[in-house]
């Protein structure tokens, strides 16, 4: 019976070919064998080391995370390989039109409605690759899309001057923890690596006024440094002024100390010299300055018993 | 021959075409409804290899099952307090109820006009409650923009389960500009607030470089008195130690003293232009009248 049954495929199978010569047949049979074998080996497959396959048959995933190496699945349409790269960084430009920005950037209001341009790019990697390939219609558009309302949330909740200086980084942070929070609702199978501000800067129509600021900002650094240097200049010379009028008085104080010490011992000395005959030398001494005295004086001299005045007799004149 | 090839031909031929039209496959991304005679009939979701009655009886309605996004058109809205705004809008979607959706809606594209419709409808209702002062604000706490599209996607969610066999996931607001005629006025008080910085700046500087220069003027009268107080010091304690040596000296013999410092004085004050009025009685000039000493 299985024979039998046998026996009627091969007839079926192999009728079309009985009327071929031996020889022909058996080319056949050979190329039909060896299409056969092409066939199967169309399974074989590589998968890179920045790779990790993803194996479905019949469109249900059997194989996940097959690593880098050579593999095997079954040929179509059977079975059929995803292989993502998951250790590529990938990035996406938040509101950019085919990869480009408009000019500037993208407009957004910021916290205290100022109108800011902002050029933000997110990259991201593949977390669990099953996810990435079929739970969302394209993870690149929806991280676009999440960093796009995670950027205008932070940029609205901060003021101008923040953005653009001191709170730039804390903002990077802050997208990418609020595009990691939302990515994680969708199972998408991505994680977020970092946001990070490419351009952030004022529209071009009022970029004047923000330059001026800056450059008002460095006028004041100017202004006051110049201050400064007045107040390093006047402040050592004013102090070397004091330090003159210091060593000034203590020079005029030992002057002062000196001299009295000096004219103490002459007149000790002197008064030695009149303690021993007190008249005589006070005698000599008076007489001698008179004759040092006297001649450059005009001298009158009154005879006290004339009674008239003035004798009118000059003994000396200056000398000339 | 012939016949038999020909028979075998048509037997493959035959048997693909059954085969194709009972067992089907379905992709880890789609859901799928087959209907019997345009009636739906069953809803498979898992992907696999299935197989149905043949075609024309029982047919294969394919639909996604992933997230989709929709990208709603940007619109323009009035806020509470009557600013204009234009809200760029993502939608993230996923068809849940495929028949619904099948008797609904039908296709993707259908549903993204039934979805904007829904969006449009809620978000508008939604912005007309709050001002633009809690959508954007340097205080996170008060922006209430998250709990606002919240409930909006709440909402949308309800309708669109309802009645579309749709699960909107979120309704997110992306960009939210102002229209190109409020902007001019954004910017005069953009730069009007710069201006006012870059004036603050500029006095800032004068004011604290005022205040430098006369702390660093202060500082020098001060250093100056200082050193004037210390130097007056100084020389007084030198004066009073000449007086102490002058008197230590001198009171030995005051008499003495007054004589010698007379004469001292006299040396100083008397010159050429002096002229002095002496009497031949006084002590020096006494011999000039009475020629002897007297005894």
């Amino acid at each position: 019976m299985e024979e039998m049954r046998e026996e009627a495929w091969k007839d079926i199978l192999l009728g079309g070919l009985k009327s071929v010569p031996y020889r022909d047949r058996r080319l056949i049979l050979m190329l039909v064998a060896a299409a056969v074998a092409v066939y199967f080996l169309t399974g074989i497959y590589a998968v890179q080391p920045e790779e990790l396959g993803v194996v479905v048959r019949f469109g249900k995933v059997v194989a996940d995370g097959v690593p880098s190496g050579i593999h095997y699945h079954l040929p179509a349409p059977f079975e059929k390989v995803y292989k993502p790269k998951t250790a590529e960084i990938k990035q996406v430009f938040v509101g950019a039109v085919d990869g480009r920005w408009p000019s500037g950037g993208l407009e957004m209001i910021t916290g205290d409605t100022n109108v800011i341009m902002l050029q933000v790019i997110i990259q991201y990697a593949i977390s669990r690759p099953v996810s990435y390939l079929f739970s969302t219609e394209s993870p690149e558009r929806l991280v676009a899309y999440i960093g796009e309302e995670a950027l205008a949330r932070v940029v609205g909740s901060m003021g101008v001057d923040d953005l653009l200086t001191t709170e730039k980084l804390k903002a990077q942070d802050m997208i990418k923890v609020r595009i990691q929070d939302v990515l994680n609702t969708y199972d998408a199978g991505v994680d977020v690596i970092g946001a990070y501000f490419q351009d952030i800067s004022p529209p071009v129509e009022v970029a004047y006024a923000f330059r001026d600021v800056a450059s008002a900002r460095e006028d004041r650094n100017r202004i006051v440094n110049e201050a400064e240097g007045y107040r390093n200049t006047i402040l050592p010379t004013t102090r070397g002024l004091a330090q003159g009028m210091l060593r000034d008085a203590e020079g005029y104080s030992k002057e002062r100390v000196e001299r009295a010490t000096g004219e103490a011992d002459r007149f000790l000395s002197l008064m030695e010299e009149y303690q021993k005959n007190k008249d005589l030398t006070a005698s000599r001494i008076y007489v001698e300055k008179m004759e040092q005295i006297l001649p450059y004086l005009k001298i009158y001299v009154m005879d006290k018993d004339d009674g008239k005045g003035v004798s009118n007799l000059r003994l000396m004149l200056p000398r000339k | 021959m012939e016949r038999s090839a020909v028979v075998l031909i048509v037997v493959i031929a035959i048997g693909l075409l059954v085969l194709n039209s009972v067992f089907f496959q379905v992709a880890e991304t789609e859901q799928i409804v087959i209907t019997q005679f345009g009636k739906p009939v069953r809803v498979i979701r898992d992907a696999g290899l299935y197989a149905k009655i043949p075609d024309p009886v029982q047919s294969v309605r394919r639909f996604d099952k992933r997230l989709l996004i929709y990208d709603v058109k940007p619109s323009e809205f009035l806020t509470a307090d009557k600013k204009n705004l234009i809200l760029d809008m993502y939608m993230a979607w996923q068809i849940v109820d495929p028949t619904k959706f099948l008797a609904s809606v039908r296709d993707r594209r259908m549903a993204e006009i039934l979805l904007a419709d829904v969006a449009a409808s809620e978000v508008g209702a939604a912005v007309g409650q709050i001002p633009l002062s809690v959508m954007v604000s340097t205080v996170p706490e008060e922006v209430v923009v998250d709990s606002v599209m919240l409930n909006v996607t709440q909402n949308c969610r309800d309708r669109a389960l309802e009645n579309y066999g749709i699960d909107v996931k979120h309704v997110k607001m992306t960009q939210l500009r102002l229209p190109e005629q409020n902007l001019e006025s954004v910017f005069q008080r953009m730069r009007a607030e710069r201006q006012r910085m870059a004036k603050k700046y500029r006095s800032e500087g004068e004011e604290e470089a005022l205040m430098i220069r006369a702390d660093a003027d202060k500082e020098k009268r001060s250093i100056l008195a200082q050193a004037y107080r210390e130097s007056e010091k100084i020389r007084g304690e030198g004066e009073a130690e000449a007086a102490r040596i002058y008197s230590g000296a001198f009171s030995q013999d005051p008499r003495f003293y007054k004589l010698v410092r007379t004469l001292q004085a006299y040396e100083k004050f008397l010159n050429e232009k002096t002229t002095v009025v002496l009497s031949t009685d006084s002590e020096l000039l006494k011999l000039l009248k009475e020629g002897q000493p007297s005894r």
